[in-house]
């Protein structure tokens, strides 16, 4: 028995020491060829979805650089948990695409820096010119750059239009219930009711209140329904209504002294949260707001369900055409989708701020000189006007001709589907496009771009530009100086902190049992804030 | 007489025939048990109204208990999406495939940890019963997997499961179960172990047999985690229920995307899911009593 | 054993070879199995090593700097780990504890049910939950208990108001086990089923002689008779407290009660596998669960055999 005990661990200890020597490694990235002798690249990106490279556009572009494109997908609902495991697991195709983010830089980006896990782009980009243009745009690149080197492509949302710094998580609103609501008997015979709908959909703090609240009375009359929700935030945004109130989107703000402390604690925040637990105490939000979340959908599946007054959203171009997709049944689409503009109560709009890029594309440390060369060549061709034409239209002479210095579609080239839109195709140069941009130069003359939404944004747009410069936009956006402060615990901590404060953030304002505001506040007192805290305001010398 | 052992494991008590008289207790155990089993069904039951509704039939109406608006879209964009009877083929292939090869091993590895007293007998089952405990995580198993270079092919997904060792144990309690007479006399007629294993004790525990080849058929009939670790790049390879989740997948919108992909809708979710239950629905009650008797046996005896 | 003593002191090595060469066939049957136990669970096991690491991918495992206990220390210092911990023990210990008891009621139920048609019915109806992924039972609990949902809309209508089930931490505790009942209890009874239809008939008949009510019978002879295999499961169970249901809680759980019902396994997902802790921190909580849950089933197991009951190990 004894012996058997002896052989027993040895066995075990033999096993663990051959397990521990077969930790070999297989090296990712090395240069490989197809039949045809042409460079293999392994592009990874999370808007490659529904595209396997095998169409006439992607051909023309490996024939042009004697390459085969090979490229896959992220799933987006476990977008950085793959990033992570292929990291972790050293099997990083040539390219990858990751959700880069002010408060995750520390904890991602710069440890990849550090650990070779990617490469930097070459110093001198002058052979790249589309791309050196582009780049020099970016906003807060230099935080980006570790010893004046780059290791990573940010993608920009527009090419064209950069100096946007404000996000689009905006509200739409039921215009046409506001309207209706109007014309009610009640309240045109009462001659001392004002009217809720503005024209213009400029809505101050108070006017916008008095809607929620008539949306609040009247909705059920309008759609006959048995719930009603004035107001339904996305999960990932609650409470929205701090916007009008907070400073800064995330964890950290500069008090009067200039010295860091947590955003969500300070006197603004808490201010919009109490305004967010009344609005919830009143059931303006739905009292189930809280167990909404990215999963279930609810927040949308209210809106389309046509129960819900005003819905706070990102409407990119892409979200908003997908609500109008939804809503299409409505027969005022445009009274139904209508984009909301909501004064605070110091009198301004207030958006969240944003860089003007969005996720970064970075390359594998150890693909050749060569094989990053030809990938910066693609990226920078797709960026020129004729990579471009590429990319939205196709090949000139099949799928469109030049007539006069302008495009011609052809019939042949773009068919039309039974709805009378261009049927979908697959355009190998579109998607590899998104690598570098997201394309928002290009929708104005895209094809597939529904313009009526596209022209209803883009006065949006205009509109809080113009604001801004009259000084009635506040951007909530935090000092960058903080924002892309690197030390050690805020690398480790930040992103954890954000998520948990938010869940605080949403218990209080939902009044969720035994969390008071002593509990709230307690929620922020631990090792972690205030050693955070401490590093920050240390390196900003306070 | 060994095979009546076995029949006469009986799954309904055989009271004495006098008891015949329903008494007042009976309608309330009955009541009772009709209530629960309602209690299961319902949730299915509102599932499968949603997933044969309108979306706004649905939207408009939580409490559907018959389908008003009817409207087949949902299973009309299931049925005829390329993907999903591409994950279907590959699931099949796994189901046969898969299940027979786990079966085998896990077969072979139970009988001989069920023999008496083999040099290292248990030394071998100790080294087993570690593994149930402790694992060395995700990592090593990702870089193991990739050496074997068994990353983005079919096999990542049959291979690793040779042996389950829950259902191995089941196994083993089961051939160690069965009267050693006949092994005995057997060997003493000359015939080798993997001969006794063939004739005797196989041919005895076919029942056992059909219901560890179920476990691991659901098994494989739900498997995805796999895939979506280290199948990341080739779709066409993805089993039905990886399809699936991906096909359903609901996307925070905090993300920028400059496509507008299709709506989901709750219907369509509801219609998937029902894609996959149903095949499983209308063989269970045939191969009930396969699962009933394999683990009652298993455990019992064990 | 006297006898094998001696011959081991005669000729070991011989003896032993011979007892091996009898038994070949059977070790060429294990042979699969040994390759691939030391394949896929053995050599994967150097992991562990990455607990006490500070795990750099480029430079693998083996290659990465020691940190001594560091990740340890990381972990238990976050009183957000106490806090799943003692949940995790928590929910783990009351769900066997619940679901031990709702398999033996369903099966005392079905076992006194008298119609065998009905009963067949009923047990096929209620193992197969059993069967469904927590994400399919997660939507389905999902669309009854949400503010608009079904249940809600039932009360609502009958005059009771509406409850906000899935943001009340409380409530939303009775669903987590409500559930699991719901999936797993008709599958739990089909052992006690069977172990009650073991028990020998002439015993219900002489208790029928001496004119013994229905209670009466099952207090005396039906729970005594499944008194030993309760207590082998309860232990195998014991093993399972630490996993108190990941899937479960993930998929069940909201923004709202997410600390409160945090489990160890949760607390690896959204900190080492979906956040930003190193995965060195994640192997060392996993390492530490390991640990705690062998010491509990052996524990059990000593306390099980000093009562005088089989044992596992």
């Amino acid at each position: 028995m004894k012996n058997a005990k002896i052989i027993y661990g040895a066995c075990i200890t033999a096993l663990l020491s051959i397990g521990a020597l077969a930790g070999c490694k297989s090296k990712s990235g090395a240069d490989k060829y197809d039949k045809n002798g042409r460079l293999i690249l392994e592009l990874k990106n999370v808007y490659f979805n529904n595209w396997e490279g095998a169409d006439t556009y992607t051909e023309t572009l490996n024939e042009m650089f004697q390459v085969a494109i090979r490229p896959t997908n992220y799933v987006y609902g476990n977008w950085d948990e793959m990033v992570n495991v292929a990291i972790n697991g050293d099997n990083l195709t040539d390219v990858i695409h990751f959700n880069l983010k002010a408060y995750n830089f520390g904890s991602t980006y710069e440890k990849w820096v550090d650990g070779q896990i990617i490469k930097a782009l070459p110093d001198d980009l002058s052979k790249w010119p589309h791309l050196q243009e582009m780049l020099s745009h970016v906003s807060n690149i230099d935080r980006l750059k570790y010893d004046g080197k780059l290791y990573c492509i940010p993608v920009m949302s527009d090419i064209v239009n950069y100096e946007k710094d404000f996000s689009n998580f905006t509200y739409v609103y039921r215009r046409d219930w506001a309207k209706q609501i109007d014309e009610m008997p009640v309240n045109v015979n009462n001659p001392n009711y004002i009217p809720i709908y503005k024209e213009g959909d400029v809505y101050t703090w108070e006017e916008f209140n008095r809607l929620l609240a008539a949306f609040k009375t009247h909705i059920k009359d309008i759609t006959g329904t048995n719930q009603s929700i004035p107001l339904v935030d996305q999960p990932w945004a609650f409470p929205s209504v701090t916007n009008f109130y907070k400073e800064v989107p995330h964890c950290f703000v500069k008090d009067s002294n200039g010295k860091a402390i947590n955003a969500f604690t300070s006197d603004e925040y808490m201010a919009g949260l109490e305004v967010a637990k009344n609005l919830a105490s009143e059931t303006i939000y739905s009292p189930d707001q809280g167990s909404f979340t990215e999963e279930n959908d609810k927040a949308y599946q209210a809106y389309k369900g046509g129960f819900a007054g005003v819905l706070y959203d990102n409407f990119s171009l892409a979200n908003y055409i997908q609500l109008r997709e939804y809503m299409r049944k409505e027969p005022k689409l445009d009274d139904a989708t209508a984009l909301m503009k909501v004064k605070g109560p110091d009198g301004k709009f207030a958006l969240e701020g944003t860089e003007n890029w969005f996720s970064a594309t970075m390359f594998n440390y150890d693909i050749s000189e060569k094989k990053m060369n030809k990938i910066l060549d693609i990226m920078d061709y797709l960026l020129s006007e004729e990579g471009t034409r590429l990319a939205i239209y196709g090949k000139e002479g099949y799928d469109y001709n030049i007539v006069n210095g302008e495009v011609e579609l052809t019939e042949k080239g773009w068919e039309k589907g039974a709805d009378g839109k261009y049927a979908p195709k697959d355009n190998g140069a579109k998607y590899l496009r998104y690598m570098a941009t997201l394309g928002n130069d290009t929708k104005s003359f895209d094809p597939y771009t529904d313009m009526d939404a596209y022209n209803i944004l883009n006065a949006w747009t205009e509109e809080m530009k113009q604001a801004k410069k009259d000084g009635l936009l506040r951007v909530v956006k935090e000092p960058a100086d903080i924002d892309w402060m690197s030390t050690p615990t805020k690398n480790d901590k930040t992103e954890g902190l954000l998520a948990d404060a938010n869940v605080s953030a949403s218990k209080y304002a939902m009044s969720y049992k035994g969390f008071d505001k002593n509990a709230y506040l307690d929620s922020f007192k631990n090792a972690s804030w205030e050693r955070v805290l401490k590093e920050i305001n240390e390196k900003l010398g306070k | 007489m060994r095979k009546d052992r076995l029949e006469r494991l009986p799954l309904r008590p055989r009271r004495s025939s006098r008891e015949t008289k329903i008494q007042a207790i009976d309608i309330i155990i009955c009541i009772i048990l009709v209530t629960y089993a309602l209690l299961i069904l319902f949730p299915f039951w509102s599932a499968f109204v949603i997933s044969i509704s309108s979306e706004e039939a649905y939207l408009q109406n939580n409490l559907l208990l018959w389908p008003t608006d009817l409207d087949l879209s949902s299973y009309k964009k299931v049925f005829t999406n390329d993907a999903l009877w591409g994950g279907f083929g590959i699931t099949m292939i796994l189901l046969i495939g898969g299940t027979l090869y786990q079966l085998f091993f896990t077969v072979i590895t139970g009988y001989a940890l069920s023999r008496k007293n083999w040099t290292g007998k248990n030394l071998v089952m100790n080294m087993i019963l570690v593994t149930m405990f402790f694992g060395g995580g995700m990592v090593p198993y990702y870089y193991l997997i990739r050496d074997l270079g068994m990353m983005n092919t079919i096999w990542v997904m049959i291979i690793p499961g040779a042996i389950d060792t829950f259902n191995m144990l089941l196994m083993r309690n089961y051939f160690a179960s069965l009267p050693a007479e006949m092994e005995e006399s057997a060997k003493i007629d000359g015939a080798n172990d993997i001969v006794v294993f063939v004739k005797i004790f196989l041919p005895l525990s076919l029942p056992m047999l059909a219901t560890i080849g179920l476990f691991f058929a659901v098994g494989n009939w739900n498997s995805w985690y796999n895939a979506m670790l280290f199948i990341p790049d080739k779709k066409e390879l993805w089993p039905l229920q990886m399809v699936l989740k991906n096909l359903i997948s609901k996307v925070s919108s905090n993300i920028e995307n400059p496509d507008a992909r299709e709506g989901y809708s709750e219907g369509l979710t509801m219609a998937s899911i029902f894609f996959t239950i149903v095949p499983m629905m209308c063989f269970y009650p045939f191969l009930q009593r396969f699962f009933v008797k394999g683990i009652v046996v298993g455990a019992i005896k064990g | 054993m006297e006898l094998v003593t001696i011959a081991k002191r005669n000729n070991p090595f011989k003896k032993l070879k011979a007892k091996m060469w009898r038994s070949k066939y059977l070790m060429l049957m294990i042979l699969p199995a040994i390759v691939f136990y030391i394949i896929f669970n053995y050599i994967p096991m150097y992991g562990v090593l990455m607990a006490f690491k500070n795990f750099k991918p480029k430079l693998g495992i083996w290659g990465s700097p020691w940190n001594g206990v560091d990740n340890f220390i990381r972990v238990f210092e976050e009183p957000k780990f106490w806090d799943a911990f003692r949940n995790t023990l928590i929910i783990g210990s009351i769900k066997v504890i619940i679901g031990f008891l709702g398999a033996v009621l369903v099966a005392l139920l079905l076992n006194e049910l008298r119609m065998r048609r009905t009963k067949k019915t009923i047990q096929t109806i209620v193992t197969f939950p059993h069967f469904l992924s927590w994400v399919v039972v997660s939507g389905f609990v999902f669309s009854l208990f949400s503010y608009y949902g079904a249940i809600n809309s039932l009360t609502n209508f009958m005059g009771g108001g509406r409850t906000n089930y899935l943001t009340d931490k409380y409530f939303f505790f009775g669903l987590i086990f409500a559930s699991d009942i719901w999936k797993e209890a008709g599958w739990g009874s089909i052992i006690y089923l069977a172990t009650m239809a073991g028990i020998p008939q002439d015993q219900y008949e002489a208790a029928d002689i001496d004119g013994a009510t229905r209670l009466q019978k099952i207090w005396h002879i039906t729970l005594p008779g499944i008194k030993a295999t309760a207590i082998l499961l309860l232990i195998m169970s014991v093993g399972g407290v630490l996993s108190a249901g990941f899937d479960q809680i993930l998929n069940l759980g909201n923004k709202l009660v997410r600390d409160d019902i945090a489990i160890i396994d949760t607390y690896i997902y959204y900190h080492a596998i979906v956040g930003s802790d190193s995965a060195g921190v994640g192997t060392a909580i996993g390492l530490f669960k390991s640990v705690i849950g062998f010491t509990l089933v052996i524990v059990t197991d000593r306390i099980a055999k000093a009562c005088g009951e089989r044992g596992i190990i």
